[in-house]
């Protein structure tokens, strides 16, 4: 770890350019991943990341810089190349630096560096038996385990000294489900920011089992129709597509470049009044939770989209500073070799009124999407494509035969309209997101929602 | 090397308990620059090293990384890839590089590019903004557009004798923009990248991101229909993204792939060439040696129609009893070597592109998809379906956008489909290191209003 002298001495180093803000970000990580396939334990990696990166402010101009060799020699000159762009001419002083107390909200009871590789790697056999011997249809499974125990320390000129450990754990299954003929795939995987605990609340069996009967399921459908109809999108992971379609045009970056939808929206209807739209990274333990962000802001709750009226937008310190406001501590980077940027943590449509089950009842001839697998956005224009993992026909308010092959397309505020139920069962499921090629832990999360009309695209093949 | 001796290493991990071993060390200088409305938002810089261990042990493999090179870390990260090892399945087929072999000298690197300065980098990124900003008025914002380089070393030392590295370097350039005629809007974006500043394409690249995005404002959907499709390079080069991940040896031998059992069989029409070249000099991934210091060479995959070869690394090969095509691949020293294509592409044919389009009686101008690589295409069966963008051509024009349809097909029916090929070979290097020229495929399904 850096000495506070040292970590001073770099943030002048840093402003000498004539920069008006210095960070200096160190990371300390080390992540265990095991994958086993076709019964075999394949890939065991154990990865450590050592690094300090330095950013430098000067005006709306980001200058940073990164090294691994955390010499005083190498840190002073990376902090050097970090401030060399500023233009500024007064020299800034360093604050004094005040060590930052953190509330431990997100407590981890069984570190993952202290649980034996053995054990790891009999769980990934549980999720394996699991889902082999759910059905004689499973003729491949695909499990990952992953671990990442990442310490970081970041002070900044104006005074700011904190460190916070964040601790993450997930498991993958994947089951591929075959007749001969045709092939599908289930998947589940649960993750939080969590130790080893995370196996007291999923058992890997279960897991296993969970995501060979997706794949068996899928491999009894039928070819999705291709045709505008309503959509009930499950509870969980169907936040994905909030988080895809609109969460990210909720971003300050998104909205100060003026490439949102949203941009100048708050106060205004954008939603239907069921819509309440929240980013919360203090939900404790969660797959996107922390203490504070890569900027050593606190996380913190905020209220994107309430009764369909839009409040907020998510700020890092950056576009905090630019609006004279305060950060929303959604100050996120995937590791000392990238700047922080504006990124959800958890976020989710909340919790609404209505009972799942009368939310199907409520549609006479629809899609009811289950599970939503990956998507793409484009995020300037919110058009979004969607595929749906597992699907069923809801006809006369009933969930009937599954189909497969199911693509939602449409824009991100127009399903955003035409949500018109809204359940009361809010859960949040674990994802990777991607934005200017770096990844973070971000969960995504809705209770299950009707969306009056979206365009499915099937792989029905009519008049053939 | 940073005080690393790599050589003493090996013996030391041999002393350690591991029976071969193998280090991948990889040390870059990377920058790259952001404007935004005439302006620099963001420089970075960095010098970055690391080191990747494979341990080899009773046929069972462990891998570990570290960027800290500090001794006693140096040991514990070699005890980690041995425990690693020790919890791994026994596999016979896992192994490494038997010694040197002989390599071509590739001309990958160019010292102008390390000598140029960060003012001419900015110039050029500031450029294309210009050039797309000026382009239309209907060209509301560009939303990024950026400059970057990297050049990097890479050495492969393993216990088998084999001792080899390279120099290489890539500047690239880009840009993603926003048009709008008040109702639609639609985004474009453009890529150069080269050896050196020089070869980048500041105008061509500025101009092409903005007519892109133009190409599409105000698209209408089309009805429901099967008609002709003419892929345009950049979505040709997705689709031989689809089809690379299908065509390694790890998809087929773990069937997961739409070609397992398929080989000598025809998968394609006649005029279809689908080649994998890791020593192609104006490539994106070209190297003298793959991840596990195995030479880089072209690879025939579909030749004439007719399906030749999977991509193979050591352990893909063993297990077929064939040699490696030179497709291990690492992505940083923090990765477990796995089979991936180098440069892969639909070889050109001899049609120009507007002669494609002008034999389109009634069809489709494909310019963009969604979806297709996040899920959309199914690498077994080979059925697809993906969101997409173009334009309609009408008595062989082109006439007004296309917008909110999807296109549906199956794989195999779309390589035997493709009927023409055009002499446009691109690289859409966004995805990885993927070419294609225009071509036309008969039909495909179009689901629209």
């Amino acid at each position: 770890m850096l000495s506070e002298k040292l970590i001073r001495e770099i943030l002048q180093v840093a402003l000498e350019g004539g920069g008006d803000f210095a960070e200096v970000f160190y990371e300390d990580s080390v992540r265990n991943i095991l994958t086993l396939e076709n019964s075999n334990i394949e890939n065991v990696k154990t990865g450590y990341d050592l690094g300090v990166g330095v950013r430098v402010l000067s005006g709306d101009k980001v200058s940073y810089a990164y090294t691994d060799d955390i010499t005083k020699e190498s840190l002073l000159r990376t902090a050097k190349v970090a401030g060399a762009a500023s233009q500024g001419s007064a020299k800034l002083a360093v604050n004094d630096l005040t060590r930052k107390g953190i509330t431990l909200i997100h407590p981890i009871e069984k570190k993952p560096m202290e649980v034996s590789k053995g054990q790891k790697a009999e769980l990934v056999r549980e999720a394996n038996k699991g889902a082999l011997n759910y059905d004689n249809l499973i003729k491949q499974v695909m499990v990952t385990y992953a671990d990442k125990t990442q310490k970081v320390l970041i002070a900044n000129s104006e005074g700011l000294l904190v460190e916070d450990e964040r601790v993450h754990t997930r498991m993958m299954v994947t089951a591929v489900a075959s007749d001969g003929e045709q092939i599908q795939t289930g998947s589940e995987g649960p993750g939080l920011h969590l130790g080893f605990e995370l196996f007291d609340r999923y058992k890997a069996k279960e897991l296993g089992k969970e995501a060979a009967r997706q794949a068996v399921t899928m491999l009894k459908a039928n070819p999705a129709p291709s045709a505008k109809m309503p959509v009930v999108i499950n509870n969980g992971f169907g936040g994905v597509l909030f988080h895809e379609a609109c969460g990210h045009g909720l971003e300050a970056d998104a909205i100060q470049k003026n490439s949102s939808i949203f941009a100048g929206k708050v106060g205004k209807q954008v939603a239907s009044k069921v819509v309440t739209a929240i980013d919360d990274g203090t939900v404790k333990n969660a797959w996107g939770s922390y203490g504070v962000d890569d900027e050593g802001e606190s996380a913190q709750r905020t209220v994107l989209i309430k009764d369909g009226i839009l409040q907020d937008y998510m700020y890092d310190y950056k576009t905090a500073r630019k609006e004279d406001r305060i950060s929303t501590g959604n100050g996120r980077r995937d590791s000392y070799r990238s700047i922080p940027i504006p990124r959800m943590t958890n976020t989710f449509i909340d919790k609404g009124q209505s009972n799942p089950e009368d939310i199907i009842s409520a549609v006479d001839d629809g899609l009811y999407a289950k599970k939503l697998s990956g998507g793409q956005v484009e995020p300037a224009t919110g058009d979004f494509v969607f595929t749906v993992a597992e699907g069923y026909l809801i006809k006369n308010g009933k969930i009937a035969d599954p189909i497969r092959g199911a693509t939602l397309i449409g824009k991100g505020i127009d399903v955003l309209n035409k949500i018109s139920m809204v359940g009361n069962n809010l859960e949040l499921a674990p994802g990777m997101c991607g934005k200017d090629g770096q990844s973070v832990p971000a969960a995504v999360g809705q209770p299950t929602v009707l969306v009056d009309q979206i365009t499915v695209g099937g792989t029905e093949r009519k008049g053939d | 090397m940073s005080g690393l001796n790599l050589l003493e290493l090996i013996d030391k991990a041999k002393e350690l308990g591991a029976q071969d071993v193998e280090f991948y060390y990889q040390s870059s200088i990377d920058n790259s620059i952001e404007v935004y409305e005439g302006d620099v938002e963001s420089l970075e810089s960095a010098h970055s090293k690391g080191l990747g261990i494979r341990v080899f042990l009773d046929n069972k493999m462990g891998f570990a990384y570290t960027a800290d090179f500090n001794e006693k870390r140096l040991e514990e990260v070699i005890k980690e890839a041995i425990a690693n090892a020790q919890i791994a399945s026994e596999d016979e087929y896992r192994d490494l590089a038997e010694g040197d072999y002989e390599y071509d000298d590739l001309d990958i690197y160019d010292p102008n590019l390390e000598e140029s300065s960060p003012e001419d980098k900015i110039d050029l990124a500031l450029q294309i903004e210009k050039v797309a900003l000026d382009y239309d008025q209907r060209i509301e914002s560009v939303i990024s557009v950026g400059y970057g380089d990297s050049i990097s070393k890479v050495r492969i030392v393993n216990s088998k004798g084999l001792d080899q590295s390279y120099k290489g370097g890539i500047a690239y350039a880009y840009l993603y923009v926003l048009a709008s005629d008040g109702e639609d809007k639609q985004t474009g974006s453009a890529l150069t990248y080269g050896r050196n500043l020089k070869a980048l394409t500041p105008v061509k690249t500025g101009e092409e991101g903005a007519k892109n995005a133009l190409d599409l404002l105000g698209g209408k959907q089309v009805k429901s229909q099967k008609a002709p499709v003419v892929f345009t390079p950049k979505v040709g080069a997705m689709f031989m993204y689809v089809l690379a991940q299908a065509l390694t040896a790890e998809s087929v031998q773990k069937g997961r792939s739409l070609f397992a059992g398929k080989l000598d069989k025809t998968v394609a029409n006649e005029r279809v060439n689908i080649i994998d070249n890791g020593s192609l000099e104006e490539g994106l991934a070209t190297a003298p040696f793959d991840g596990e210091g195995v030479p880089s060479k072209k690879t025939d995959l579909i030749k004439e129609g007719i399906l030749t070869n999977y991509l193979y690394d050591i352990y893909t090969a063993n297990k077929d009893g064939v040699e490696s095509t030179a497709n291990a691949s690492r992505g940083s020293y923090r990765g477990i070597p796995s089979v991936s294509p180098s440069n892969f592409y639909l070889a050109p044919g001899d049609q120009e592109a507007e002669d494609i389009i002008k034999g389109v009686e009634n069809g489709f101008y494909l310019h963009k998809v969604s979806g297709l690589v996040t899920g959309g295409a199914n690498p077994i069966s080979g059925d697809f379906s993906v969101g997409a963008t173009g334009q309609w051509i009408k008595g062989g024009e082109i006439k007004g956008a296309v917008n909110e349809v999807t296109i549906a097909g199956n794989l195999i029916d779309f390589l035997k489909n493709i009927e023409e090929i055009g002499n446009d070979l691109k690289f859409n290097p966004s995805i990885g290191s993927y070419g294609s020229p225009t071509f036309k495929v008969r039909e495909l399904a179009i689901s629209g209003a």
